[in-house]
């Protein structure tokens, strides 16, 4: 068997386990640059606010039922995921972690599937504060659908198809858009053939469902019929581009903002491709305005370059992404937004080493890379940093409803009085 | 304007100018081959503004004239004519009438003052050089060149003319090629980076021809060959010091057979990881073992070869694709590869170097696990 676990309204649940006093009240969390709603509270959905709507749009019912608006706080959400996900992992052979509030776990073996489900929801609450819903079945797409039954359909959390009756049943139950794998346009075309519940899905010829949604949607049909097709995915994904951007909380004018946001950009980067034993061959730069400004016009600044050999060097990275902003930067202009990405990305230990490069310093260069991440994973992002950064960024984004980094930041560690 | 000439010649004709129309272009204009029809000659010209080909066309001229037609659009039509089949010609404003006997076609040009004009030619004394030895420089240097568009330097064959010798080298940082020609009767000292296009384009016309005049100034390159004069611009570019990186003291050296290295080298590396390419080449005292595995595919190969190494055993990998093409293009039966350390540039040599010629490649390896 194979159990999905995911956590409940994930963001909402984080901001709720440091500050108790927003339990039972409605929260919403925003993008970047807090823009617009991409997470509530069951409180918030029961306002009828939308989601990705923005937060604009949604002010007179937020301001009218004193909803707690906060700014993504992704150091604390990726802390309390890592937290969540490990202890999964403590008590299953295998996990595919899918996203940042979702893993799938291998249930095989489990005698009581449903008991001992219920017992890792309540352990993971008690340890971490994150309630969980927990689906099982006997493949990767019927785990999904247990899962949307537990959190739509039961008080306990956990749902498990553990028969063919019962999956029989909750198929009828189940609209096909509601299907894993099966998107906005597969369902309205499925719809338009009058097929829509996940069992009339599996009832349809497995050749038409072959020519008309590719193998694809012939694997899921065979799933949702028990034969498992979608194994666990314990090995995370490569990356084959790795991009940072971000819109700037304040639009600049000035090269130097620029510099200081591409040069942490570029920084992040090579962050991620040691992150993932990897170097790139490439990278590019782009800036660009503000196309919704009427006062300026449009500009969209993009360059790259190839490095000589693959690389994951901070340094030659942000020298590379500097030259590319000389380039593309136009005096005068309103800038909105900054990236770097860096692409035809290799394995650091599979390196086509390039005849003209000085290979002298590289074992240093390697070493110092691996002290400065090491500060940085233990004492907290940019501890230790490149000076063209900038010490204090005017550039970064706007947050102005930022929850206090409870478990990665010191000085916001809560402090009890007894 | 109004000439006739022959299917076939016409053909043949727009279909070498056709390799140097570029396949998108901001100028329409270059989509297009000048017809310069004159009372003497008739010329066709075509551009993309770097290389430059012009041909002549045996014509029967009733009226002389320049228009510049699309050349796809030409061909498409003339294509599926008999061989022997006469076309006429004719302009009326732009307008180009393309007749037969069977029926005609109307096809819109553009003026003649709107293609770019023909490059100067040098007054100098050419270079001749007879077409198998330039073609031979070409073809054992071109595939080596880079095809990074930001390397402009690395993007053509540098050629070092002097002594009666031609040194050419191509390098795209990962592999290096260097082939010095001797016994040739040139008596000029220049130093030219010929872009990779131009000597593709020269490659795939010269084979009837048995001697090529090849003239070279400040900044353009121009071949001829019989009635066809190719233009190219030359590279503006320093090429790097390729002498400072071909390793004098590799002193572990490996003698094997160039085509059972290939064969096995072409087998392992179907399995090899299709972004890295990457084989492992285990050196013993007899033998080579080639490996390769792709975690990502969960497949792995291997196979022994004889060979004949001399030095410590050594594990070095490569680039599979990069290894094809240097042994595809030395030449003996037996090849010399001179290498030093897992991290350090090999040198690929042939046993025995062909008279008045030496040739030297060079392949840099892949880091290997651990």
């Amino acid at each position: 068997m194979i159990a999905l676990a995911d956590c409940n309204n994930f963001y909402a649940s984080c901001e709720r386990v440091f500050n108790p006093a927003l339990e039972n009240k409605p929260i919403v969390v925003l993008s970047n640059n807090d823009g617009c709603i991409i997470a509530r509270s069951n409180e918030a959905k029961s306002l009828g606010i939308k989601m990705g709507e923005p937060v604009f749009k949604a002010r007179k019912i937020i301001e009218g039922n004193n909803v707690n608006v906060f700014s993504t706080n992704f150091a604390l959400y990726g802390d309390m995921s890592n937290r969540v996900m490990s202890m999964l992992a403590d008590v299953a052979p295998e996990i595919e972690i899918y996203s940042i509030d979702e893993a799938f776990i291998d249930f095989t073996g489990i005698n009581n599937p449903s008991g001992f489900a219920g017992e890792l929801k309540n352990d993971i609450r008690k340890s971490t504060g994150i309630p969980v819903s927990i689906g099982i079945g006997p493949t990767k797409t019927l785990a999904k659908i247990a899962n949307h039954v537990a959190k739509k359909k039961t008080d306990s959390g956990i749902f498990c198809l553990d028969s063919p009756v019962k999956i029989d049943q909750i198929l009828k139950e189940i609209s096909v858009s509601d299907i894993w794998g099966i998107g906005s346009r597969y369902s309205s075309m499925l719809c338009g053939q009058n097929i829509r519940t996940a069992h009339d899905f599996i009832k349809l010829d497995e050749q038409w469902v072959l020519e008309k949604m590719t193998i694809v949607g012939l694997k899921t049909l065979q799933e949702l019929k028990e034969h498992k097709h979608f194994a666990l995915d314990t090995n995370p994904t490569w990356k084959k581009n790795i991009c940072t951007s971000r819109s700037f909380g304040v639009k600049t004018k000035k090269l130097k903002d620029l510099k200081e946001a591409i040069t942490s950009h570029s920084v992040r980067c090579a962050e991620k491709l040691r992150m993932q034993n990897a170097c790139a061959r490439y990278i590019s730069v782009l800036i660009k305005t503000d196309p919704f400004n009427d006062k300026d016009r449009y500009y969209y600044g993009y360059r790259s370059v190839s490095f000589n050999s693959p690389t994951n060097d901070t340094i030659r990275i942000v020298q590379a992404a500097n030259d590319l902003l000389k380039c593309i930067y136009k005096q005068g202009l309103t800038y909105k937004k900054a990236g770097v990405i860096v692409g035809d990305i290799v394995p650091q230990d599979r390196v086509q080493i390039d005849l003209f490069e000085n290979l002298e310093n590289d074992s240093e260069i390697n070493s110092l890379h691996k002290a400065v991440d090491r500060i940085n994973r233990s004492m907290g992002r940019d501890k230790v940093q490149i000076l063209g950064q900038g010490l204090i960024s005017k550039w970064g984004l706007k947050r102005e409803k930022l929850s206090p980094c409870y478990t990665t930041r010191w000085e916001d560690i809560l402090k009890i009085r007894c | 304007m109004k000439f006739s000439t022959s299917k076939k010649q016409l053909q043949s004709s727009l279909l070498k100018l056709s390799k140097v129309i570029p396949s998108r272009s901001t100028l329409p204009i270059l989509s297009n081959v000048l017809f310069s029809i004159k009372e003497n000659e008739s010329i066709l010209r075509a551009t993309d503004l770097e290389v430059s080909l012009k041909v002549k066309l045996p014509t029967s001229v009733e009226r002389i004239g320049d228009v510049t037609v699309p050349v796809h659009s030409v061909l498409g039509v003339i294509n599926e004519y008999n061989e022997d089949t006469r076309l006429t010609f004719e302009v009326l404003e732009n307008k180009i009438i393309i007749s037969s006997d069977k029926g005609s076609f109307e096809i819109m040009g553009r003026p003649a003052v709107e293609f770019p004009n023909e490059p100067d030619r040098p007054n100098n004394e050419p270079i001749n050089i007879e077409t198998s030895v330039f073609s031979e420089i070409i073809n054992k240097t071109i595939f080596a060149v880079s095809k990074d568009e930001l390397k402009p330097a690395l993007s053509g064959v540098l050629f070092q003319i002097k002594n009666n010798s031609i040194l050419s080298v191509s390098t795209d940082g990962h592999r290096l090629v260097k082939y010095i020609r001797r016994g040739l009767n040139i008596n000029i000292n220049r130093d030219v980076i010929i872009p990779k296009k131009f000597l593709s384009l020269i490659s795939s016309n010269i084979s009837q021809a048995e001697n090529i005049n090849l003239y070279i100034n400040e900044n353009q390159v121009i071949v001829e060959v019989g009635n066809d004069i190719f233009y190219s611009r030359v590279i503006d570019e320093r090429f790097p010091d390729f002498e400072s990186v071909i390793p004098k003291d590799n002193d572990k050296e490996l003698i094997v057979n160039r085509l059972d290295l290939l064969s096995t080298v072409k087998r392992v590396s179907v399995l090899s990881n299709k972004t890295t390419r990457q084989i492992a080449l285990n050196l013993t005292k007899d033998n080579i073992k080639i490996t390769t595995e792709d975690n990502e595919k969960s497949s792995k190969g291997f196979e022994n070869i004889s060979g004949s190494f001399t030095g410590e055993d050594l594990t070095i990998g490569y680039n599979a694709a990069y290894l094809k093409d240097i042994l595809s293009h030395l030449t003996s039966d037996e090849i010399i590869i001179k290498l030093d350390s897992p991290i350090s540039a090999g040198l690929f040599f042939p046993k025995e170097q062909l008279k008045d010629s030496d040739l030297t490649m060079l392949l840099m390896p892949i880091r290997l696990n651990n």
